[in-house]
């Protein structure tokens, strides 16, 4: 088949997954942000600073794989200035601050003052991001990534569709919770809540209608109409339920809501265990959203409460990719199917294929996919 | 090789209670290497863990998620064909529930003579952690051979007793000890029923 019909087909079996409709084949994707580099021979330190490079590395992990439908989160512009505005948080980067190819480093630490969180309430999300960012990013990289992101990004994105495959999401974002907790860290932020919610709150709040439009404009850019929205420090298995209730699902709510109304599919790339709030997911409309966990939350509980009302996508964890064999992820792949297929189910690694994946897990992921997921 | 894992909330005192029982154990003769989740401020980098020359691997997790598990078999498999200590001891992120971990590490090697979890607990701290993030509080009691209620030094004793209360609710089993991990009271006793 003619890579633009395959691009087609794929696409719309990945849609059909959305709306919880019948597929030929349960749609699986990629993702392996440091494996992808490692695989194709390059190096950490230039899948950081060299875009083209990266998507690259990415495409050619694809092709490799063969029969995959597309491509879940990847690196788009530069990774570390992504993993730094996510976070508020600076990062160790390979062939700079660590060795050639480390895997780079979030630093923990705190970056951001109370007093900030009364500038984001009175000033908003983006006056105060742009004075903030220079405290963790190098600001030539953060241009070089801003200007990549408008020039050069949609013609990387037409080399996958070229090839037949699809980036399943087109924008990158979180709750203000994710975005705070990573700027005060974590043992300020907590304590933050427990001393003082009102204030917290009063920037959470104001963070919305940017983080949104942000979002939103991300998903125009590429044309890609469905948007990541991670989240792990706000996990169900961190948090007391009350807090929970008030600062993370109320968010994650609002944003989903505002995302959809624009024909964006959220992607709840959701780490950790989050078993404990599932329900709660059912107040969103039905077949607009994706829950993407990463082997921590019980997917079958989710596949429970969910079935019909929103699709699954996951969850093949990362421990048996790196450290498993091929066994194990047959053994996976299959009881996944049986236990969460065939309808609104997307099978893609939970989380992140780590850096030091196994080739061979790699590809017996795709291959027990395509097995398993053959619906007769 | 065995394994000790000591967890416990960011700052419970983990770093501390690790440098005190590292000494007391190589000096009953003890092979010993340190696992830590990064370097911190206060690191294992220094003093007697230096002088004694123990192997000291970092774990990183920037993303606590998922590369902590699998780094640490990883690193569990290169210390043990390296070195062969009789013990490991890991401190993992006060973020981590030590229950997954140790599944993970017990599934993937099932060479590990014997696993012991020591999960301390803040009682400076106990009422925050309580109200903030008790469910990662419960799961790392839960998943507890030993506890150990950490900076007593800090509260009175009827907040200590309340706290054993809920502690011993979160795992009926465990040994609960009361450590001053800077002071070094208890230690010695903790060690007692941990090895
Ligand atoms: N008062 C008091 N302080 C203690 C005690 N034990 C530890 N501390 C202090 O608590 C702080 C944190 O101790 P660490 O040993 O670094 O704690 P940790 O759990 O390793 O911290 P992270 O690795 O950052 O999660 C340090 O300032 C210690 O001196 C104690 O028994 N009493
Ligand atoms: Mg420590």
């Amino acid at each position: 088949m003619a890579n633009e019909a395959l691009y087609q087909q794929r696409a719309e079996r990945i849609e059909k997954a959305v709306r919880c409709e019948p597929v030929d084949l349960i749609p699986t994707l990629f993702m392996g942000q440091a494996f992808a580099p490692r695989w194709m021979g390059m190096t950490t330190a230039q899948y950081c600073t060299d875009p083209e490079g990266a998507c690259a590395a990415t495409l050619g992990t694809l092709e490799r794989l063969g029969d995959v439908d597309g491509v879940n989160l990847w690196s788009v512009g530069y990774h570390t200035v992504n993993l730094s505005t996510q976070w508020l948080s600076k990062v160790l980067m390979p062939g700079k601050d660590l060795p050639d190819d480390a895997l780079w480093q979030v630093v923990e630490r705190e970056t951001m003052t109370l007093e900030d969180y009364d500038a984001i309430a009175a000033d908003g999300w983006q006056p105060f991001l742009e004075s903030f960012l220079p405290k963790v990013v190098d600001m030539e990289m953060f241009q070089a990534h801003m200007g990549w992101l408008v020039n050069e990004y949609p013609h990387q994105l037409e080399k996958f569709k070229a090839a037949g495959y699809v980036p399943v999401v087109g924008g990158i974002s979180t709750i203000p919770f994710e975005v705070l907790c990573g700027g005060r860290s974590m043992n300020s932020f907590f304590m933050d809540l427990y001393r003082d919610p009102a204030r917290v709150k009063a920037a959470l709040d104001a963070m919305v209608p940017a983080m949104v439009e942000n979002a939103i404009a991300a998903c125009a850019l590429s044309g890609i109409p469905r948007a990541w929205l991670g989240g792990w420090r706000s996990a169900s298995a961190m948090l007391a339920p009350k807090l929970w209730d008030e600062f993370v699902w109320p968010y994650y709510y609002d944003i989903s809501m505002a995302l959809i109304e624009k024909g964006i599919t959220p992607v709840l790339h959701w780490d950790q265990d989050w078993t404990r709030d599932l329900a709660r997911l059912k107040e969103l409309p039905a077949r607009t959203c994706i829950l993407n966990p990463d082997g921590m939350t019980d997917i079958r509980k989710a596949k429970e409460l969910l079935d019909g009302h929103m699709a699954i996508m996951g969850d093949l964890p990362a421990a048996i990719l790196s450290v498993g064999t091929p066994d194990d992820v047959y053994a996976y792949i299959e009881a996944l199917v049986r236990d969460v297929g065939p309808t609104g189910l997307i099978l893609c690694p939970g989380c992140d294929g780590p850096i030091d994946s196994k080739p061979e897990n790699f590809e017996a992921f795709v291959a027990a996919s395509r097995e398993f997921g053959r619906v007769s | 090789m065995k394994l000790l894992c000591i967890a416990g909330f960011l700052g419970s005192g983990k770093t501390t209670v690790l440098l005190e029982l590292a000494r007391t154990m190589t000096q009953t003769g003890l092979q010993l290497a340190i696992v830590e989740n990064e370097i911190g401020d206060v690191g294992v980098d220094g003093g007697y863990v230096r002088e004694a020359g123990l192997p000291v691997q970092e774990l990183f997790g920037g993303c606590i998620c998922c590369t902590l598990q699998t780094g640490l078999v990883e690193t569990l498999r290169a210390l043990e064909a390296q070195y062969a200590p009789d013990w490991v001891v890991v401190e993992p992120t006060g973020l981590a529930a030590p229950g997954d971990l140790m599944k993970t590490v017990r599934t993937y090697m099932p060479q590990i003579a014997r696993s012991r979890v020591l999960t301390l607990v803040d009682a400076g701290r106990w009422e925050m952690l309580q109200q903030v993030v008790e469910p990662l509080i419960t799961a790392q009691l839960e998943a507890a051979d030993v506890i150990a209620v950490n900076k007593i030094d800090q509260v009175d004793e009827a907040v200590v007793a309340r706290i054993e209360e809920v502690v011993r609710r979160a795992n009926a089993t465990a040994a609960i000890r009361r450590v001053s991990a800077v002071s070094g009271s208890g230690l010695g006793d903790l060690q007692g029923c941990l090895l």
